[in-house]
């Protein structure tokens, strides 16, 4: 799981970026967007019996972000993921319209701070905090479960002007919750807008 | 093997990044810079320790109230100090620093000396519950001054001379002797509002005996690892 | 360069997570080893019960070790750290053979060795794995207080399970607790959303006790089925029922005292039918076993009260002795141990005929001063090796 996780690391060390003293005192308040699909690695089985080690979802996020006009902004980030989907045959359950299947899904809701670092076109951040971590198991009822549990979020994006205040770019989002073992890709586009300047 | 990469990063960077002219006002904390006899440089700030969960059982992050206080001595000297607490847990201890710098990179050596108490009593669960430690605290700093912030890292390492806790009366000793925690500290520090100055950081430890969790009567005897994160604003 | 440098190393700081680190695997076939020799006698079974003093191999097990054969196993605790050896074996030719393992629990090292005796020598002699010598002189009989101090097991085994290969409140665990020293087992319970009790510790299921990303949040949100089909305990086992667990420790353990800790003041009727049922098939076989339904707080208490069966289960009380001494059926008082040595309140609940234990007591020292400078009757602890090995040795 670290191996995979120092790869990204490099991949996000390979965009570009010009490193600029930041002596403007402008502050502002930016918020980004972004939606991706999403790819998790599971270090351990889903449900016993689980073999297959990946999952697909897809998720969208929110930062708002003070820039002080130095080199670290600050905000807060929150946004929806919906990490993963299994069905599992319920047996012996066998209702009037046959067996009767089980179905999981996973989902993650961010509630973190956001710590970044921008030069130009390129930002690169951390979100550290917690995920409320979901679950709901359906067969002949329903169960739904929840957690916070810690987790880490490394973002970088590179933007481009679109008009005064709008910038669109592609991000690399990767969550990482190590406690629970999994490991989430996310390649987005991201709109970033700057809502206030003084 | 984390941390190898990444003191071999940092190493890496500050060789690489590009000179310009350099800015002598700025005083930080971290930063092993010369300070001018006479300057204090004070910060308070929070930190935020993730507790090992084999012995909290669960994801902790504990915080702690820190102050610390930097007072130049002479032109290579300066006096430390360092108070943490979170009113179950105090540590405190201080001592001189050797610093001295090359153009843009800073190098201090210091050699705190401190203790460690913790203090608890609560009806049916804890019955005067305490514990003390006696340590002492090496420490190497090394620190790059940019035009915008300062980066620093610093190894550090504690020596337990003695240690005790205490139960309702009966006592019993704790780790002596003996190396209990190792750190390695990265913080980055900069101007931030008006005139105030900020650092933030992340600290990397491994102990035997995290000092956060005395009166959990630890009895794991194994180098556990604590990441911790904290920031701080100049007075 | 310099930013993205930076965020670099921020990302580098990770695998938060402490884990403990591995034990080796000690692979050693006890079974064969006891099919390729005969059965000891009891009374060379007896003979070999007792503390040993450690001439060689004192690295490991210290200066003194106490030997005690439990089932068909030869078992060894030291005293000075958290250490216990599980052995198999029997006679062959004129000599006693025993092979198997040992661990240094509190650091997760250990190594396989085997051990002779010849004739009617006193000491045992062997290796380990490592290539050490071994030399255990026997010297006494064990010391066995009138009557025995019970040594419970905390959460089926203590934390002896995350060196094992086994959970925490597993029936593997239970099974195994006896080969750790204990008498007993306390064991803690949790309701689910549909009724059933099963044995777990936690409010919820986290990574720290079941593998399965579904099962997460509150236990009392899932049914039994979704617990069974969603999860299992950290090393495979499934999540155990309490009818399950309490029907084992009848059938396949020697262990004589249970301690139900109760989680869920809801769950108290359901949990005080499981315990009847339980203590009836024992008493069926002939077993000497107490089942004690164990009262933390003061909700459970009053949840315990308000049943009909209240006046007639015995239960473990973990609050003030007062109340304690005010039920005939309150069978043990159970203060924290960071509450210090109640010597005043032993005396007077051992007037009554109660029991008095604490918990959960690990630190060395502190099990010194519990065990002899108390007149305490139980200890709960995570390393029952070692409470019984530091009571045995007492004069």
């Amino acid at each position: 799981m670290n191996r995979a996780l120092l790869t990204i690391v490099a991949m996000l060390a390979i965009t570009p970026a010009m490193a600029q003293d930041t002596t403007d005192l402008v502050y502002s308040i930016e918020a980004s967007a972004s939606v991706s699909p999403i790819v998790s690695m599971f270090q351990e089985p889903r449900y016993p019996g689980a073999t297959d080690e990946l999952s697909y979802g897809y998720g969208g996020f929110v930062q708002v972000q003070w820039r002080p006009g130095r080199l670290v902004a600050f905000g807060i980030m929150t946004g929806w993921a919906f990490l993963a989907h299994d069905e599992l045959p319920s047996n012996p359950t066998i209702d009037d319209e046959g067996p009767v299947t089980a179905s999981a899904t996973l989902t993650a809701i961010p509630l973190q701070v956001f710590v970044s670092m921008r030069s130009e076109h390129f930002k690169a951040g951390l979100g550290m905090g917690p995920y409320l971590m979901m679950s709901q198991l359906e067969s002949d009822d329903v169960s739904k479960g929840s957690r916070f549990e810690l987790g880490l979020t490394f973002v970088s994006s590179y933007v481009f002007p679109i008009s005064s205040t709008l910038k669109i770019g592609p991000e690399l989002r990767v969550l990482y919750l190590d406690y629970r073992g999994i490991l989430s890709i996310m390649p987005s586009v991201v709109l970033t807008s700057t809502l206030y300047e003084y | 093997m984390a941390l190898l990469a990444f003191v071999l990063s940092f190493l890496v960077i500050v060789a690489n990044v590009s000179a310009v002219t350099s800015d002598s006002v700025q005083r930080y904390y971290y930063e092993p810079f010369p300070l001018k006899p006479g300057m204090t440089v004070m910060q308070v700030g929070l930190s935020f320790t993730l507790l090992p969960v084999p012995l909290v059982e669960n994801e902790y992050p504990t915080p702690a109230a820190e102050f610390q206080i930097k007072h130049g001595l002479s032109e290579m000297w300066s006096l430390n100090g360092v108070l943490s607490t979170n009113i179950f847990s105090t540590l405190l201890h201080g001592g001189p620093q050797w610093n001295t710098a090359i153009d843009r990179t800073s190098i201090g050596i210091c050699g705190h000396v401190g203790g460690f108490y913790g203090f608890i009593s609560t009806e049916g669960q804890f019955d005067n519950n305490s514990a003390y430690a006696v340590v002492g605290i090496p420490m190497l700093r090394i620190g790059y001054r940019l035009d915008a912030f300062a980066l620093s890292t610093t190894f550090a390492a504690s020596y337990v001379f003695v240690s005790e806790s205490s139960v309702s009366g009966l006592e019993a000793p704790g780790p002596m002797h003996t190396f209990n925690d190792l750190f390695c500290t990265i913080a980055l520090e900069q101007p931030f509002l008006r005139k105030s100055q900020l650092a933030l950081g992340i600290s990397l430890s491994y102990a035997r005996t995290p000092y956060q969790t005395w009166l959990l009567y630890n009895t794991i005897d194994q180098y556990l690892f604590l990441p911790e994160f904290f920031f701080a604003v100049q007075l | 360069m310099m930013q993205r440098a930076l965020i670099i190393l921020l990302l580098l700081c990770t695998a938060c997570v402490s884990e403990l680190a591995p034990v080796p695997e000690l692979q050693y076939d006890l079974e064969h080893l006891e099919s390729t020799t005969t059965p000891l006698t009891e009374q060379q079974r007896a003979a070999l019960d007792g503390v040993y003093v450690v001439e060689q191999g004192k690295g490991a097990f210290g200066d003194t070790v106490v030997g005690r054969w439990i089932n068909d196993r030869f078992c060894l605790y030291a005293i000075h750290d958290v250490v216990f050896a599980e052995l198999a074996g029997g006679a062959r030719q004129d000599s006693i053979i025993l092979g198997g393992y040992y661990r240094i629990v509190r650091s997760g090292r250990g190594a396989t060795f085997g051990f002779g005796m010849k004739g009617d020598d006193q000491t045992l002699d062997g290796t380990t794995s490592d290539g050490e010598r071994l030399s255990f002189r026997r010297v006494r009989d064990a010391y066995q207080s009138p009557p025995p101090i019970h040594v419970l097991a905390h959460r089926g085994g203590g934390r002896n399970s995350e060196r094992l290969g086994v959970s925490e409140n597993s029936m593997a665990m239970v099974r195994y607790a006896s080969i750790l020293g204990a008498t007993g087992v306390e064991i803690d319970v949790k309701q689910t959303r549909d009724g059933e009790i099963i044995v777990f510790h936690d409010d919820t299921f986290s990574p720290r006790t079941v593998v399965g990303a579904y099962l997460l949040g509150r236990v009392d949100a899932f049914r039994l089925t979704d617990i069974k089909r969603y999860g299992q305990l950290i090393h495979g086992e499934s999540i155990p029922t309490l009818d399950e667990m309490l029907a084992m420790i009848v059938d396949s353990t020697q262990l004589s005292f249970v301690w139900i800790d109760v989680k869920d003041a809801h769950s108290v009727d359901r949990i005080i039918k499981a315990q009847q049922q339980a203590s009836e098939y024992a008493r069926a076989l002939g077993r000497t076993l107490e089942i004690i339904i164990g009262i933390p707080t003061s909700d459970v208490f009053t949840a315990f009260l308000r049943s009909p069966q209240a006046n007639n289960i015995p239960f473990l009380y973990e609050l003030d002795a007062e109340t304690a001494l005010a039920y005939p059926n309150c069978r043990v008082w159970a203060p924290r141990w960071t509450n210090g040595i109640p010597s005043s309140q032993i005396d007077a609940l051992h007037a009554q005929g109660k029991l008095v234990f604490t918990w959960t007591l690990d630190v060395r020292d502190y099990i010194a001063d519990f065990l002899y400078g108390s007149k305490i009757d139980g200890i709960l602890t995570n390393y029952p090796s070692l409470v019984n090995a530091m009571h045995s040795v007492q004069y």
